[in-house]
Protein backbone atom coordinates (compact mmCIF):
# COMPACT_ATOMS: atom_id res chain seq x y z
CA UNK A 1 0.00 0.00 0.00
CA UNK A 2 1.43 3.04 -1.14
CA UNK A 3 0.07 5.11 2.26
CA UNK A 4 0.71 2.60 4.77
CA UNK A 5 -1.01 5.48 7.43
CA UNK A 6 -4.78 4.50 6.10
CA UNK A 7 -4.58 0.85 7.09
CA UNK A 8 -2.46 -2.45 8.58
CA UNK A 9 -2.14 -5.89 6.81
CA UNK A 10 -2.07 -9.06 8.66
CA UNK A 11 -1.46 -12.56 7.12
CA UNK A 12 -3.78 -14.72 8.81
CA UNK A 13 -0.84 -17.23 8.96
CA UNK A 14 0.18 -14.96 11.88
CA UNK A 15 -3.24 -14.31 13.65
CA UNK A 16 -4.58 -17.92 13.57
CA UNK A 17 -1.20 -20.29 13.43
CA UNK A 18 -1.40 -23.67 11.73
CA UNK A 19 -1.34 -25.96 14.60
CA UNK A 20 -3.56 -23.96 17.00
CA UNK A 21 -6.21 -23.55 14.17
CA UNK A 22 -5.70 -27.81 13.48
CA UNK A 23 -6.14 -28.29 17.43
CA UNK A 24 -9.10 -26.36 17.02
CA UNK A 25 -10.56 -28.40 13.75
CA UNK A 26 -9.41 -31.33 16.00
CA UNK A 27 -12.19 -30.98 18.73
CA UNK A 28 -14.61 -30.04 17.28
CA UNK A 29 -14.18 -33.21 14.90
CA UNK A 30 -14.08 -34.96 17.77
CA UNK A 31 -17.19 -33.48 19.38
CA UNK A 32 -19.20 -34.33 16.25
CA UNK A 33 -17.99 -37.92 16.47
CA UNK A 34 -19.23 -37.99 19.98
CA UNK A 35 -22.53 -36.67 19.06
CA UNK A 36 -22.63 -39.12 16.18
CA UNK A 37 -21.65 -42.06 18.57
CA UNK A 38 -24.85 -41.07 20.46
CA UNK A 39 -26.51 -40.43 17.33
CA UNK A 40 -25.64 -44.57 16.94
CA UNK A 41 -26.72 -45.00 20.38
CA UNK A 42 -29.91 -43.68 19.78
CA UNK A 43 -30.64 -44.86 16.29
CA UNK A 44 -29.99 -48.35 17.89
CA UNK A 45 -32.50 -47.63 20.69
CA UNK A 46 -35.50 -46.81 18.35
CA UNK A 47 -34.94 -50.05 15.81
CA UNK A 48 -35.14 -51.88 19.40
CA UNK A 49 -37.93 -50.34 20.03
CA UNK A 50 -39.93 -51.09 16.98
CA UNK A 51 -38.79 -54.53 16.93
CA UNK A 52 -40.35 -55.05 20.08
CA UNK A 53 -43.36 -53.13 19.49
CA UNK A 54 -43.43 -55.67 16.67
CA UNK A 55 -43.35 -58.85 18.64
CA UNK A 56 -46.02 -57.11 21.31
CA UNK A 57 -48.41 -56.53 18.52
CA UNK A 58 -48.02 -60.45 17.57
CA UNK A 59 -47.16 -61.95 21.33
CA UNK A 60 -51.23 -61.73 21.42
CA UNK A 61 -52.62 -63.73 18.29
CA UNK A 62 -51.62 -67.13 20.30
CA UNK A 63 -52.76 -68.22 23.11
CA UNK A 64 -49.17 -69.64 23.96
CA UNK A 65 -45.93 -69.82 22.15
CA UNK A 66 -43.07 -72.09 22.48
CA UNK A 67 -40.21 -71.06 23.67
CA UNK A 68 -37.12 -71.28 24.65
CA UNK A 69 -36.49 -70.04 28.39
CA UNK A 70 -33.09 -68.60 29.41
CA UNK A 71 -31.62 -70.66 32.39
CA UNK A 72 -29.13 -68.17 33.82
CA UNK A 73 -26.62 -67.21 31.76
CA UNK A 74 -25.72 -70.50 30.02
CA UNK A 75 -28.66 -73.03 29.99
CA UNK A 76 -31.80 -72.40 27.89
CA UNK A 77 -34.57 -74.98 28.17
CA UNK A 78 -37.51 -75.41 26.31
CA UNK A 79 -41.02 -73.91 27.89
CA UNK A 80 -43.72 -72.44 26.80
CA UNK A 81 -45.35 -68.91 26.92
CA UNK A 82 -48.80 -68.32 28.33
CA UNK A 83 -50.92 -65.49 29.31
CA UNK A 84 -49.71 -63.62 25.52
CA UNK A 85 -51.70 -60.64 26.83
CA UNK A 86 -50.52 -59.75 29.92
CA UNK A 87 -47.22 -57.43 30.30
CA UNK A 88 -45.62 -56.39 33.01
CA UNK A 89 -43.93 -53.06 31.74
CA UNK A 90 -40.98 -51.21 33.13
CA UNK A 91 -41.72 -47.76 33.37
CA UNK A 92 -38.25 -46.87 34.81
CA UNK A 93 -37.34 -45.90 38.25
CA UNK A 94 -37.72 -49.49 39.05
CA UNK A 95 -41.37 -48.72 38.68
CA UNK A 96 -43.49 -51.86 36.98
CA UNK A 97 -46.81 -51.74 35.68
CA UNK A 98 -49.08 -54.11 34.42
CA UNK A 99 -50.59 -53.72 31.37
CA UNK A 100 -52.15 -55.22 28.23
CA UNK A 101 -50.73 -55.65 24.81
CA UNK A 102 -52.12 -52.93 23.21
CA UNK A 103 -51.72 -50.62 26.35
CA UNK A 104 -47.67 -51.77 26.14
CA UNK A 105 -48.11 -50.87 22.77
CA UNK A 106 -48.90 -47.50 23.00
CA UNK A 107 -46.49 -47.49 25.77
CA UNK A 108 -43.57 -47.89 23.72
CA UNK A 109 -44.46 -45.58 20.89
CA UNK A 110 -44.81 -43.07 23.44
CA UNK A 111 -41.11 -44.07 24.19
CA UNK A 112 -40.29 -43.71 20.22
CA UNK A 113 -41.22 -40.49 20.33
CA UNK A 114 -39.55 -39.24 23.00
CA UNK A 115 -36.60 -40.75 21.16
CA UNK A 116 -37.09 -39.17 18.19
CA UNK A 117 -37.69 -36.10 19.59
CA UNK A 118 -33.66 -36.94 21.11
CA UNK A 119 -32.46 -37.61 18.10
CA UNK A 120 -33.82 -34.17 16.23
CA UNK A 121 -32.17 -32.64 18.86
CA UNK A 122 -28.60 -34.45 17.97
CA UNK A 123 -28.62 -33.42 14.71
CA UNK A 124 -29.82 -30.17 15.40
CA UNK A 125 -25.98 -30.08 17.53
CA UNK A 126 -24.44 -31.89 15.32
CA UNK A 127 -24.89 -29.69 11.83
CA UNK A 128 -23.88 -26.88 14.33
CA UNK A 129 -20.94 -28.40 14.69
CA UNK A 130 -20.41 -29.10 11.56
CA UNK A 131 -20.82 -25.66 10.50
CA UNK A 132 -17.72 -24.96 13.27
CA UNK A 133 -15.31 -27.31 12.02
CA UNK A 134 -16.21 -26.28 8.18
CA UNK A 135 -15.44 -22.73 9.68
CA UNK A 136 -12.25 -23.87 10.81
CA UNK A 137 -10.89 -25.78 7.78
CA UNK A 138 -11.56 -23.08 5.54
CA UNK A 139 -9.84 -20.48 8.10
CA UNK A 140 -6.81 -23.24 7.92
CA UNK A 141 -6.75 -23.37 4.07
CA UNK A 142 -6.63 -19.79 4.06
CA UNK A 143 -3.98 -19.41 6.53
CA UNK A 144 -1.75 -22.18 4.78
CA UNK A 145 -2.84 -19.97 1.12
CA UNK A 146 -1.19 -16.63 2.65
CA UNK A 147 -4.46 -15.04 2.70
CA UNK A 148 -3.82 -11.72 4.58
CA UNK A 149 -6.11 -9.63 6.89
CA UNK A 150 -6.52 -5.78 5.18
CA UNK A 151 -7.94 -3.54 8.19
CA UNK A 152 -8.49 0.31 7.12
CA UNK A 153 -10.60 2.65 9.13
CA UNK A 154 -13.26 4.16 7.57
CA UNK A 155 -12.80 7.90 7.60
CA UNK A 156 -15.50 10.45 5.55
CA UNK A 157 -13.19 12.23 3.51
CA UNK A 158 -15.66 15.60 3.30
CA UNK A 159 -14.26 17.24 0.36
CA UNK A 160 -12.93 20.58 2.03
CA UNK A 161 -14.10 23.15 -0.70
CA UNK A 162 -17.83 22.32 0.00
CA UNK A 163 -17.96 24.98 3.17
CA UNK A 164 -16.65 27.33 0.87
CA UNK A 165 -18.70 26.83 -1.80
CA UNK A 166 -21.52 24.67 0.07
CA UNK A 167 -23.42 27.86 0.66
CA UNK A 168 -25.19 27.56 -2.89
CA UNK A 169 -26.15 24.04 -2.97
CA UNK A 170 -24.95 20.84 -3.29
CA UNK A 171 -25.24 20.23 -6.48
CA UNK A 172 -23.27 23.25 -7.63
CA UNK A 173 -20.50 22.83 -5.34
CA UNK A 174 -19.14 19.16 -6.20
CA UNK A 175 -18.99 20.40 -10.06
CA UNK A 176 -17.77 23.51 -9.16
CA UNK A 177 -14.36 22.30 -7.11
CA UNK A 178 -13.82 19.74 -9.90
CA UNK A 179 -13.45 22.44 -12.48
CA UNK A 180 -11.76 24.73 -10.38
CA UNK A 181 -9.00 22.50 -10.31
CA UNK A 182 -9.36 21.62 -13.93
CA UNK A 183 -8.39 24.75 -14.92
CA UNK A 184 -7.88 27.37 -12.87
CA UNK A 185 -7.49 30.15 -14.83
CA UNK A 186 -11.57 30.45 -14.48
CA UNK A 187 -12.05 30.12 -10.99
CA UNK A 188 -14.13 33.46 -10.47
CA UNK A 189 -16.78 32.56 -13.36
CA UNK A 190 -17.69 29.53 -12.38
CA UNK A 191 -18.01 30.71 -9.08
CA UNK A 192 -19.77 33.43 -10.61
CA UNK A 193 -22.21 31.53 -12.38
CA UNK A 194 -22.78 29.49 -9.82
CA UNK A 195 -24.43 31.92 -8.14
CA UNK A 196 -26.36 33.33 -10.95
CA UNK A 197 -27.79 29.84 -11.39
CA UNK A 198 -28.80 29.73 -7.66
CA UNK A 199 -30.04 33.40 -8.07
CA UNK A 200 -32.04 32.48 -10.85
CA UNK A 201 -33.67 29.13 -9.34
CA UNK A 202 -34.43 31.15 -6.19
CA UNK A 203 -36.27 33.33 -8.03
CA UNK A 204 -37.99 30.87 -9.82
CA UNK A 205 -39.47 29.57 -7.60
CA UNK A 206 -40.39 32.56 -5.68
CA UNK A 207 -42.46 33.11 -8.25
CA UNK A 208 -43.86 29.48 -8.66
CA UNK A 209 -44.62 29.80 -4.78
CA UNK A 210 -46.79 33.23 -5.39
CA UNK A 211 -48.47 31.72 -8.78
CA UNK A 212 -48.31 34.69 -10.30
CA UNK A 213 -48.19 35.81 -14.09
CA UNK A 214 -45.42 37.52 -15.61
CA UNK A 215 -46.24 40.75 -13.54
CA UNK A 216 -45.04 39.51 -10.60
CA UNK A 217 -42.28 41.74 -10.43
CA UNK A 218 -43.48 43.06 -7.15
CA UNK A 219 -41.98 40.03 -5.02
CA UNK A 220 -38.85 40.93 -6.84
CA UNK A 221 -36.38 43.41 -4.83
CA UNK A 222 -37.39 46.74 -5.05
CA UNK A 223 -34.31 47.94 -6.94
CA UNK A 224 -35.13 46.06 -10.36
CA UNK A 225 -39.05 46.54 -10.71
CA UNK A 226 -38.05 49.21 -13.40
CA UNK A 227 -35.47 46.75 -14.89
CA UNK A 228 -38.03 44.04 -15.30
CA UNK A 229 -41.02 45.19 -17.47
CA UNK A 230 -38.41 46.76 -19.66
CA UNK A 231 -37.85 44.48 -22.53
CA UNK A 232 -34.53 46.58 -24.08
CA UNK A 233 -32.99 46.34 -20.80
CA UNK A 234 -33.45 43.12 -19.65
CA UNK A 235 -32.71 41.81 -23.04
CA UNK A 236 -29.22 43.49 -23.03
CA UNK A 237 -28.44 42.42 -19.42
CA UNK A 238 -29.59 39.02 -20.33
CA UNK A 239 -26.87 39.39 -23.24
CA UNK A 240 -23.95 40.54 -20.34
CA UNK A 241 -24.95 37.85 -18.59
CA UNK A 242 -24.36 35.11 -21.35
CA UNK A 243 -21.66 36.94 -22.79
CA UNK A 244 -19.93 36.38 -19.12
CA UNK A 245 -20.43 32.85 -18.68
CA UNK A 246 -19.97 32.21 -22.56
CA UNK A 247 -16.92 29.59 -21.46
CA UNK A 248 -19.80 27.71 -19.97
CA UNK A 249 -21.34 25.01 -21.63
CA UNK A 250 -23.35 24.47 -19.11
CA UNK A 251 -25.12 28.09 -18.98
CA UNK A 252 -25.92 27.58 -22.25
CA UNK A 253 -27.65 24.72 -21.35
CA UNK A 254 -29.36 26.51 -18.72
CA UNK A 255 -30.62 29.32 -21.04
CA UNK A 256 -31.39 26.93 -23.91
CA UNK A 257 -34.27 25.95 -21.67
CA UNK A 258 -35.33 29.75 -21.32
CA UNK A 259 -36.57 30.47 -25.01
CA UNK A 260 -38.83 27.71 -24.81
CA UNK A 261 -40.42 29.05 -21.74
CA UNK A 262 -40.63 32.36 -22.98
CA UNK A 263 -42.88 31.17 -26.20
CA UNK A 264 -44.98 29.99 -23.70
CA UNK A 265 -44.96 33.54 -21.75
CA UNK A 266 -46.80 36.43 -23.13
CA UNK A 267 -43.92 38.13 -24.54
CA UNK A 268 -43.18 41.10 -27.17
CA UNK A 269 -41.87 39.26 -30.21
CA UNK A 270 -38.50 41.29 -30.34
CA UNK A 271 -37.71 40.18 -26.64
CA UNK A 272 -37.84 36.69 -27.66
CA UNK A 273 -35.58 37.89 -30.41
CA UNK A 274 -33.18 39.53 -28.25
CA UNK A 275 -33.12 36.45 -26.41
CA UNK A 276 -32.08 34.41 -29.11
CA UNK A 277 -29.07 36.75 -30.31
CA UNK A 278 -28.11 36.71 -26.65
CA UNK A 279 -28.04 32.90 -26.66
CA UNK A 280 -26.61 32.80 -30.52
CA UNK A 281 -22.89 34.66 -28.98
CA UNK A 282 -22.84 32.18 -25.86
CA UNK A 283 -23.17 29.16 -28.40
CA UNK A 284 -20.01 30.71 -30.14
CA UNK A 285 -18.06 31.04 -27.25
CA UNK A 286 -18.28 28.42 -25.73
CA UNK A 287 -18.16 26.07 -28.88
CA UNK A 288 -14.19 28.03 -29.10
CA UNK A 289 -13.68 27.32 -25.67
CA UNK A 290 -14.45 23.66 -25.69
CA UNK A 291 -11.39 22.59 -27.21
CA UNK A 292 -9.26 23.74 -23.74
CA UNK A 293 -12.03 22.55 -21.76
CA UNK A 294 -12.39 18.61 -22.56
CA UNK A 295 -12.07 18.00 -18.71
CA UNK A 296 -14.66 20.87 -18.05
CA UNK A 297 -17.33 18.84 -19.71
CA UNK A 298 -18.12 16.66 -16.95
CA UNK A 299 -18.33 19.27 -14.44
CA UNK A 300 -20.94 21.27 -16.99
CA UNK A 301 -23.01 18.08 -16.93
CA UNK A 302 -23.02 18.72 -13.60
CA UNK A 303 -23.79 22.35 -14.08
CA UNK A 304 -26.67 21.22 -16.22
CA UNK A 305 -28.50 19.47 -13.65
CA UNK A 306 -28.70 23.04 -11.61
CA UNK A 307 -30.41 23.88 -15.18
CA UNK A 308 -32.94 20.76 -14.67
CA UNK A 309 -34.25 22.72 -11.45
CA UNK A 310 -35.07 25.45 -14.42
CA UNK A 311 -37.12 22.48 -15.66
CA UNK A 312 -39.54 22.56 -12.89
CA UNK A 313 -40.85 25.79 -13.78
CA UNK A 314 -41.14 25.00 -17.61
CA UNK A 315 -44.53 25.28 -17.84
CA UNK A 316 -44.43 28.79 -16.00
CA UNK A 317 -45.13 31.27 -17.36
CA UNK A 318 -42.80 34.32 -15.69
CA UNK A 319 -39.98 32.64 -16.15
CA UNK A 320 -38.75 36.10 -17.60
CA UNK A 321 -38.88 37.97 -14.74
CA UNK A 322 -36.60 35.64 -12.82
CA UNK A 323 -34.20 36.08 -15.58
CA UNK A 324 -34.25 39.74 -15.57
CA UNK A 325 -32.51 40.84 -12.13
CA UNK A 326 -29.75 38.39 -11.97
CA UNK A 327 -27.30 40.21 -13.22
CA UNK A 328 -27.49 42.48 -11.03
CA UNK A 329 -28.70 40.11 -8.16
CA UNK A 330 -25.25 37.97 -9.03
CA UNK A 331 -23.10 41.01 -7.45
CA UNK A 332 -26.07 41.44 -4.57
CA UNK A 333 -26.07 39.37 -1.34
CA UNK A 334 -26.54 35.81 -2.35
CA UNK A 335 -24.98 34.18 0.75
CA UNK A 336 -28.11 34.21 2.63
CA UNK A 337 -30.17 33.03 -0.32
CA UNK A 338 -29.57 29.81 -1.06
CA UNK A 339 -31.16 28.81 2.12
CA UNK A 340 -34.56 29.92 1.25
CA UNK A 341 -33.80 28.17 -2.18
CA UNK A 342 -33.42 25.03 -0.30
CA UNK A 343 -37.51 25.64 1.16
CA UNK A 344 -38.44 26.71 -2.05
CA UNK A 345 -37.55 23.63 -3.73
CA UNK A 346 -39.17 21.67 -0.66
CA UNK A 347 -42.32 23.30 -1.44
CA UNK A 348 -42.56 22.70 -4.71
CA UNK A 349 -42.42 19.12 -4.60
CA UNK B 1 21.39 -11.80 43.37
CA UNK B 2 19.22 -9.78 45.07
CA UNK B 3 16.18 -10.64 42.97
CA UNK B 4 16.80 -14.32 43.38
CA UNK B 5 14.86 -14.94 46.50
CA UNK B 6 11.67 -12.89 45.38
CA UNK B 7 11.37 -14.63 42.12
CA UNK B 8 11.79 -18.11 44.57
CA UNK B 9 9.16 -16.85 46.22
CA UNK B 10 6.75 -15.39 43.13
CA UNK B 11 7.43 -19.04 41.44
CA UNK B 12 6.34 -21.02 44.62
CA UNK B 13 3.29 -18.69 44.98
CA UNK B 14 2.45 -19.39 41.07
CA UNK B 15 2.93 -22.97 41.46
CA UNK B 16 0.36 -23.57 44.26
CA UNK B 17 -2.18 -21.42 42.83
CA UNK B 18 -1.79 -23.94 39.74
CA UNK B 19 -2.50 -26.56 41.57
CA UNK B 20 -5.41 -24.35 43.66
CA UNK B 21 -6.64 -24.06 40.09
CA UNK B 22 -6.42 -27.48 38.93
CA UNK B 23 -8.22 -29.20 41.87
CA UNK B 24 -11.05 -26.62 40.47
CA UNK B 25 -10.85 -27.52 37.56
CA UNK B 26 -11.38 -31.10 38.69
CA UNK B 27 -14.21 -30.08 40.82
CA UNK B 28 -16.35 -28.67 38.12
CA UNK B 29 -15.53 -31.35 35.87
CA UNK B 30 -17.04 -33.45 38.96
CA UNK B 31 -19.87 -31.34 39.37
CA UNK B 32 -20.71 -31.20 35.48
CA UNK B 33 -20.64 -35.18 35.46
CA UNK B 34 -23.19 -35.20 38.64
CA UNK B 35 -25.08 -32.57 37.03
CA UNK B 36 -25.80 -34.59 33.86
CA UNK B 37 -26.69 -37.99 35.75
CA UNK B 38 -29.25 -35.52 37.39
CA UNK B 39 -30.73 -34.65 34.39
CA UNK B 40 -30.64 -38.56 33.03
CA UNK B 41 -32.64 -39.10 35.95
CA UNK B 42 -35.27 -36.16 35.82
CA UNK B 43 -36.19 -37.24 32.24
CA UNK B 44 -36.62 -40.71 33.25
CA UNK B 45 -38.69 -39.80 36.49
CA UNK B 46 -40.99 -37.38 34.02
CA UNK B 47 -41.47 -40.30 31.56
CA UNK B 48 -42.86 -42.72 34.33
CA UNK B 49 -45.03 -39.61 36.02
CA UNK B 50 -46.59 -39.29 32.43
CA UNK B 51 -46.75 -42.93 32.23
CA UNK B 52 -48.36 -43.34 35.80
CA UNK B 53 -50.89 -40.79 35.41
CA UNK B 54 -52.05 -43.04 31.74
CA UNK B 55 -52.41 -45.72 34.22
CA UNK B 56 -56.19 -46.78 35.37
CA UNK B 57 -57.34 -46.37 39.00
CA UNK B 58 -56.99 -50.09 39.18
CA UNK B 59 -53.79 -50.87 37.45
CA UNK B 60 -51.10 -53.14 39.16
CA UNK B 61 -48.20 -51.25 39.94
CA UNK B 62 -45.05 -52.63 40.96
CA UNK B 63 -42.06 -51.27 42.80
CA UNK B 64 -38.51 -53.23 42.50
CA UNK B 65 -36.92 -52.97 45.57
CA UNK B 66 -33.59 -54.87 45.49
CA UNK B 67 -34.53 -58.48 43.77
CA UNK B 68 -37.85 -58.67 44.19
CA UNK B 69 -41.27 -56.64 43.45
CA UNK B 70 -43.28 -55.01 45.91
CA UNK B 71 -46.70 -54.14 45.03
CA UNK B 72 -47.73 -50.67 45.20
CA UNK B 73 -50.78 -48.36 45.18
CA UNK B 74 -51.07 -46.47 42.23
CA UNK B 75 -51.59 -43.32 44.15
CA UNK B 76 -48.60 -43.97 46.61
CA UNK B 77 -45.94 -45.01 43.63
CA UNK B 78 -47.63 -41.41 42.05
CA UNK B 79 -46.46 -39.30 44.90
CA UNK B 80 -43.36 -41.13 45.25
CA UNK B 81 -42.20 -40.37 41.87
CA UNK B 82 -43.49 -36.31 42.44
CA UNK B 83 -41.82 -36.52 45.59
CA UNK B 84 -38.24 -37.71 43.63
CA UNK B 85 -38.82 -35.57 40.82
CA UNK B 86 -38.97 -32.76 43.15
CA UNK B 87 -35.76 -33.53 44.71
CA UNK B 88 -33.92 -34.32 42.00
CA UNK B 89 -34.82 -30.71 41.00
CA UNK B 90 -33.64 -29.07 44.01
CA UNK B 91 -30.54 -31.16 43.81
CA UNK B 92 -30.09 -29.30 40.58
CA UNK B 93 -30.48 -26.14 41.52
CA UNK B 94 -28.16 -26.93 44.74
CA UNK B 95 -25.10 -27.80 41.77
CA UNK B 96 -26.28 -24.75 39.29
CA UNK B 97 -25.42 -22.94 42.64
CA UNK B 98 -22.34 -24.54 43.70
CA UNK B 99 -20.85 -24.43 39.97
CA UNK B 100 -21.06 -21.10 39.57
CA UNK B 101 -19.45 -21.00 42.84
CA UNK B 102 -16.21 -22.63 41.30
CA UNK B 103 -16.55 -21.05 37.95
CA UNK B 104 -16.15 -17.55 39.78
CA UNK B 105 -13.08 -19.39 41.92
CA UNK B 106 -11.70 -20.53 39.13
CA UNK B 107 -11.99 -17.27 37.11
CA UNK B 108 -10.34 -15.35 40.26
CA UNK B 109 -7.47 -18.10 40.73
CA UNK B 110 -6.36 -17.58 36.82
CA UNK B 111 -6.38 -13.83 36.80
CA UNK B 112 -4.58 -14.37 40.09
CA UNK B 113 -2.05 -16.73 38.05
CA UNK B 114 -1.64 -14.51 35.05
CA UNK B 115 -0.62 -11.46 37.34
CA UNK B 116 1.62 -13.63 39.16
CA UNK B 117 3.51 -15.01 35.56
CA UNK B 118 3.51 -11.49 34.62
CA UNK B 119 5.34 -10.71 37.92
CA UNK B 120 7.88 -13.19 36.87
CA UNK B 121 8.70 -11.97 33.58
CA UNK B 122 9.11 -8.48 34.89
CA UNK B 123 11.32 -9.96 37.83
CA UNK B 124 13.58 -12.31 35.33
CA UNK B 125 13.71 -9.37 32.44
CA UNK B 126 15.03 -7.16 35.44
CA UNK B 127 17.52 -9.52 36.28
CA UNK B 128 19.14 -10.04 32.98
CA UNK B 129 19.17 -6.57 33.09
CA UNK B 130 21.37 -5.89 35.67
Amino acid sequence: MGDGAKGTIASLDSLFSPEEVQKAALRVEDAIADRRKELDRLRGFISDNSALIHLVRKLPDELSHDIMVPFGSAAFFPGRLIHTNEFLVLLGEGYYADRTAKQTIEILQRRGKALEAQVEFLKAMMSDLEAESKFFNSTATEAAEGLVEIREEYIEDAPKDVSESGRYCISVSNPLDSSKEDNSGKPDEDEVHARIMAKLDELEKEEIEDGSASGSDEDAEDSFQSNVNDDKNEASKIADLSMQFSTKAGSFQCDKEQPDSMQKSPLPPERKENLHKASIPKLEDSSENSASQTSKIGSSSHRAFTGSIVEHSHGLAPVQSAKSPTPEQASGSYPSKPVSRFKMQKGIR
Amino acid sequence: MASSPALREVQRDLETQANALSKLQKDIAKNHQVRKQYTIQLGENELVLKELELLNENANVYKLIGPVLVKQDLAEANANVRKRIEYISAELKRLDGTLQDLEDKQNSKRDSILKLQQKIQALQAGKSKS
